[in-house]
């Protein structure tokens, strides 16, 4: 075989993988789009749902989607802030190093419905906190943590040395580096994660069936003890009752939603980590 | 007659031990098995610009960055020995160091501004140290730019970011933030080394003229230049001391035949 010919190989392997990404990205979003739009209206975002689902829209199911990752997000990243500046600035021993890694990234590869058991058994059944949205909340912030951790230590750790000597050699302690001249330089990389851990959470179902969320006859919580209905687990509901076709174009258009939600999130993260892309090249 | 003698004592002493700002006496420097630093004893004279020159690799870079206790993040450093600046022993571990280093300043080799404006940049160190007023702000701004002769450059874009100054600028912008928190040391690492001819000259320049208010502690692997500027020079090599002393002696009239071969030839076999 010729180089060329392995050189054609290779690119025409190489359109292969993305033409066949795409087409599946594209059929799925094709799809929901398709199926979504028809369930559509001012009524159906801002009114509540009856009849399990069946009936009405999703107003209590977006604020609720919102509220857990919301509060998650608040809960989340300070910690993982906290975290990724003690790795990259505080941890000089390799060997505690590696192991902060090992336990990131098995945090990360945690299944999402074992979070679920996890929360329902300490929260619900040892603590006795009951079914409650702060609980759901809690389970997503952990679920995040990886996630903003990781980008904020790799902006962090991307930060030259040069930078953190000449700001200790004017005289700034190591606090005054790390919040003067480190954590400006890379807080869009910590929000970049912030956004995609967001996009992550908001579509989880398993983590929060179990100990956040009731499936029909919720509005706003007024108290952190109460359930909520999200988008997901409302898909779910609506799913289980495919043969009534009403409560299909509700489950679509709540997917619908559910995907405009997640974008709106990812599109923010490619734009901030855009934004610091070309602030570094200044 | 009894008052003159006593003073002309004073004054011969004065002429042959100018006083050490910096002084290390059995310092080394491990960086876990390597031993960087070996047995250094040396002066630095204050209100002097002291070269210390030496092949790559020698430990030149190790011991300026000592005496601010730069090095301390490294992982598997240890020190042992004393370093003192103005007697105190610096190595304390209960010294601040941030303190230190408002007093001891350094540039290093390669020009890293803050991603903020010139005078941002200025401004960086000193305004942590203590509140400043907007009238201070100024005056340190334009006082410290005409210090390192980049005022007539940049007066009339003083908020621009820095890093639209060229890097021999860049490097002198360095050099103004680090006066601007008035040191009585600077510690430079080869600052020069990654300068076109000119700019370097330029920077060269401006360190002459700051001899008379600091002490100067200038690392560099070119001869030439340790020639021009040094008052005081030390030859590092292989971790320890060949030979200290004023600049003319060692390179006239050197003790060692190692610090004649490396002064003249740039060779070195140690």
């Amino acid at each position: 075989m010729t180089r060329n010919v392995k050189n054609s190989i290779f690119k025409a392997v190489s359109w292969f993988a993305v033409l066949a990404c795409f087409s599946t990205l594209i059929f799925l979003f094709g799809v929901i789009f398709l199926n979504g739009i028809p369930a559509m209206s001012l009524d159906f975002v801002a009114s509540r749902s009856s009849n399990f689902g069946a009936e009405g829209g999703i107003l209590y199911q977006i604020s609720g989607s919102i509220l857990i990752v919301a509060v998650a997000a608040l809960l989340s990243f300070p910690l993982a802030i906290g975290t990724a500046i003690f790795k990259s600035e505080y941890l000089n021993n390799k060997k505690w190093d590696k192991f902060s890694d090992i336990l990131i990234f098995g945090l990360n590869g945690i299944p999402s419905v074992v979070f679920g058991i996890f929360g329902l058994i300490l929260f619900v059944n040892i603590l006795g906190f009951g079914i409650s949205w702060f609980v759901g909340s809690i389970i997503l912030g952990v679920m995040m943590l990886p996630t903003i951790t990781l980008t904020t230590f790799q902006s962090l750790n991307s930060v030259p040395i040069i930078y953190r000597e000449s700001s200790l050699a004017l005289g700034l302690n190591k606090w005054q580096t790390i919040t003067k001249v480190l954590l400006p330089q890379s807080y869009s990389g910590a929000i970049t994660g912030l956004f995609i851990g967001l996009a992550r959470a908001i579509g989880e179902t398993a983590p929060i069936m179990f100990i956040a969320t009731a499936f029909s006859g919720v509005d706003l919580p007024s108290g952190i003890k109460e359930p909520v209905s999200t988008l997901p687990t409302h898909i779910l509901a609506l799913a289980q009752q495919a043969t009534n076709p009403q409560a299909l174009e509700n489950a679509w258009g709540s997917s619908f939603v559910l995907i405009l939600l997640v974008m709106l999130f990812s599109t923010s993260a490619l734009f901030i980590r855009k934004r610091q892309l070309s602030h570094l090249q200044l | 007659m009894k008052n003159t003698s006593s003073l002309k004592i004073i004054h011969s002493k004065a002429d042959t031990e100018p006083e050490a700002i910096l002084k290390t006496s059995g310092f080394n420097v491990w960086i876990n098995d390597a031993h960087i630093l070996n047995d250094i004893n040396i002066t630095i004279p204050k209100n002097k610009i002291t070269c210390i020159v030496g092949p790559s690799g020698s430990g030149k870079s190790t011991l300026v960055r000592s005496f601010n206790r730069i090095n301390d993040d490294i992982a598997g450093i240890k020190n042992i020995g004393k370093v003192q600046f103005n007697n105190n022993d610096i190595l304390n571990p209960e010294t601040d160091t941030a303190l230190l280093r408002s007093k001891i300043g350094m540039v290093f080799q390669k020009p890293c501004v803050f991603p903020k404006s010139i005078a941002a940049n200025v401004l960086f160190g000193i305004q942590y140290q203590r509140k400043l007023s907007e009238i201070e702000r100024l005056e340190i701004v334009e006082e410290n730019l005409k210090a390192v002769s980049l005022w007539k450059e940049v007066s009339h874009r003083l908020n621009n970011p820095a890093s639209s100054l060229s890097l021999g600028q860049q490097q002198r912008l360095c050099i103004a933030r680090t006066l601007a928190v008035k040191p009585e040391v600077i510690l430079m690492d080869e600052p020069t080394s990654s300068l076109d001819p000119v700019s370097g000259r330029a920077v060269e320049e401006t360190i002459l003229k700051l001899k008379e208010k600091y002490t100067l502690v200038f690392v560099t692997h070119n001869i030439q230049q340790a020639e021009r500027i040094a008052d005081h020079l030390v030859f590092l090599c292989d971790a320890k001391i060949i030979e200290q002393g004023p600049v003319n002696k060692l390179f006239q009239n050197p003790e060692n035949s190692r610090t004649k071969d490396y002064l003249n030839n740039e060779f070195c076999d140690c």
